[in-house]
């Protein structure tokens, strides 16, 4: 039988996503995909899948799924607080689930989207090349909910255990600093303004979604006052500011057309702190010039999938395990000389 | 002054080439030769070309190319266009059967009231119209149309409904158009079509595409079945 994951239950935003539909841009179509692509790269890279495999996007949590055949998964991302059978499972470190496990996740402990990759992808229907959902025009595969099967690919990935070398990634609740270049129709908004933009703390908003992160905070008025413009394009990370003032970050279910004037862009790296941000949370923005933007672009890449893959077996040790011999324990995960499992010490007493 | 075209910044891995600032063929018809110029192009890695009224976005490959690489691109591109003229000789219009009024159109009588038309003579105003497709955007396959008569501007419904029926027909400022799908908008709702504007089956899903030309043909509620 071929690996799989059944849905036992979902939570409102469980979807599965990849790199995005590209070439229908013009048709209307949105781009979508995934919103934190770290943790998405991160995610099938420590499965050794392919870039653009297709994930799981599980948002907030209350989402149970029940895996068949043995899979190596890798969760990324947010802190959902993800168990089976009550056994934590690591975030950024690929562990086997073995057959008939159930995983859930429940709610947010840090972040609130996190990523969940099985080696060998995810392999439902693409919908104009990709598996994408886009929410709003309901494009793509429709949410997740109970009783969907989810067919996984052919692994590569004849290994587990591994995580990625010198990563550490922080989503704490300070304030979060996002780099911005400025925009399409900047030349509307006087300099008073711009300051304001640039120096004043915002909230996000419990009205955001996957289409916009709306934000509370000093309002941005135009100039003249005006906020129509003739509608031209936007894209993940294009900053609006609609007539009462209070800037909207457009985010991966963006629509392809937009008729408020745009502040500004957010720089390509910071699309991913915000694909974590949750209501209530602080932001600050700073000037960045889109080469510099860049240059942070290409050196996190670099981090993604040049630094080595690691085993980090903490405490050396050898337990025999039925058919397995432990070589060695991290906090909850058993490593063997192939493999990392869950593992509870506490089992043994 | 501002020169057109003129390019705009779209963060660190997007330009958007502006031709003009007005709702017009002749700009709209640059931003198209553009688009058709760079997808036979292969110099730079393009991810995204979103065309619109007056301006062109180009998403690129973020890995391959900087910033300025891609302007110098572009730039030796746009002096290839020398201002294009509007080419209306291979016209092309795409007719859209509509139920006029009744439960197909729930705003009828506000906006027969605030144009001070009869039902007739607004049916027949919107109906003898062929309108331009500048673009395709807000949901899939929606059209932006322009060329509505002065006499059916109307202003937007105060309060968006949450759900307007897929196929729908609308009049909002001094625009026109048809929903695709069901969704959420402001539009007065004037009538309904029985046609499929986007079916992600199609080879090309979208209807309607850009730079044609759109007929709103009025037909009988009893007729609806035909189509």
């Amino acid at each position: 039988m071929k690996n799989s994951i059944k849905v036992i239950s979902s939570g409102p935003m469980t979807l599965l996503q990849d790199l995005g539909r590209r070439g229908f841009e013009e048709y209307g179509v949105s781009v979508s995909g995934i919103a934190d692509r770290e943790a998405f790269n991160i995610s099938n890279r420590l499965v050794f899948n392919k870039e653009d495999d297709t994930v799981i996007e599980i948002f907030f949590g209350d989402t149970s799924l029940n895996f068949f055949g043995n899979n190596i998964v890798a969760i990324s991302g947010a802190d959902l607080g993800a168990e089976i059978n009550g056994i934590k499972c690591p975030i950024n470190t690929s562990f086997v689930v073995p057959n008939d496990s159930i995983m859930n996740f429940h709610y947010p402990l840090e972040g609130i989207r996190s990523y969940l990759s099985v080696a060998g992808g995810m392999k439902t229907k693409k919908i104009l090349g990709s598996r994408s959902m886009h929410v709003m025009s309901g494009i793509g595969n429709a949410p997740l909910k109970s009783g969907d099967i989810i067919p996984i690919g052919l692994s590569n990935s004849i290994k587990s255990g591994f995580s990625l070398k010198n990563y550490h990634r922080d989503l704490g609740v300070e304030i979060k600093k996002i780099g911005v270049i400025l925009g399409q129709q900047v030349d509307r908004f006087g300099e008073d303004m711009i300051r304001i933009f640039f120096s004043k703390t915002y909230v996000v908003s419990d009205k955001s979604d996957r289409q916009g992160l709306r934000l509370e905070g000093e309002t941005i008025l135009t100039k003249n006052k005006d906020h129509d413009i003739i509608s031209d394009p936007v894209v993940y990370g294009s900053i609006q500011i609609p007539g009462n003032g209070f800037p909207i970050i457009l985010m991966p279910d963006t629509q392809t057309t937009g008729g408020y004037p745009k502040i500004g862009n957010v720089g390509k790296i910071y699309l991913d702190v915000l694909a974590q941000l949750k209501p209530g949370d602080k932001i600050k923005f700073f000037l960045i010039t889109p080469d510099k933007s860049r240059e942070e672009y290409l050196y996190k890449r670099s981090v993604i999938y040049k630094n080595e893959l690691i085993r980090d077996v903490k405490i050396e040790t050898c337990l025999v395990n039925g058919e397995d011999t432990i070589i060695g324990v991290n906090n909850n995960i058993a490593f063997t000389e192939d493999h990392a499992f869950l593992f509870s010490l506490l089992e043994e007493h | 002054m501002v020169h057109y075209p003129r390019i705009l910044l779209s963060g660190d891995s997007a330009i958007v080439i502006q031709f003009g600032d007005e709702i017009d063929k002749t700009i709209n018809s640059n931003v198209y030769a553009l688009k058709d110029f760079l997808e036979l192009d292969k110099t730079i890695k393009i991810l995204s070309l979103i065309p619109s009224y007056c301006s062109l976005l180009i998403e690129y490959d973020i890995l391959l190319h900087n910033q300025k690489e891609v302007i110098d691109f572009v730039q030796s591109k746009i002096n290839l266009l020398k201002n294009k003229k509007f080419d209306d000789k291979k016209k092309q219009i795409i007719k859209i059967p509509v139920v006029y009024g009744g439960v197909f159109g729930p705003d009828i009588d506000y906006v027969l009231e605030y144009t001070k038309l009869s039902l007739d003579q607004l049916i027949n105003i919107h109906s003898s119209i062929e309108y331009y497709v500048y673009m395709i955007g807000f949901s899939p396959g929606f059209p932006y149309l322009g060329g509505m008569d002065k006499r059916l501007y109307c202003p937007r419904l105060e309060t968006p409904r949450i759900n307007i029926q897929k196929g729908s027909v609308g009049i909002a400022g001094k625009q026109t158009g048809i929903y695709p799908s069901e969704s959420p908008g402001g539009w007065r709702i004037i009538g309904r079509s029985p046609i499929e504007l986007f079916n992600i089956n199609n080879e090309s899903p979208a209807l309607i595409s850009s730079r044609t030309y759109v007929k709103f043909i009025p037909i009988s509620e009893k007729n609806i079945s035909k189509f």
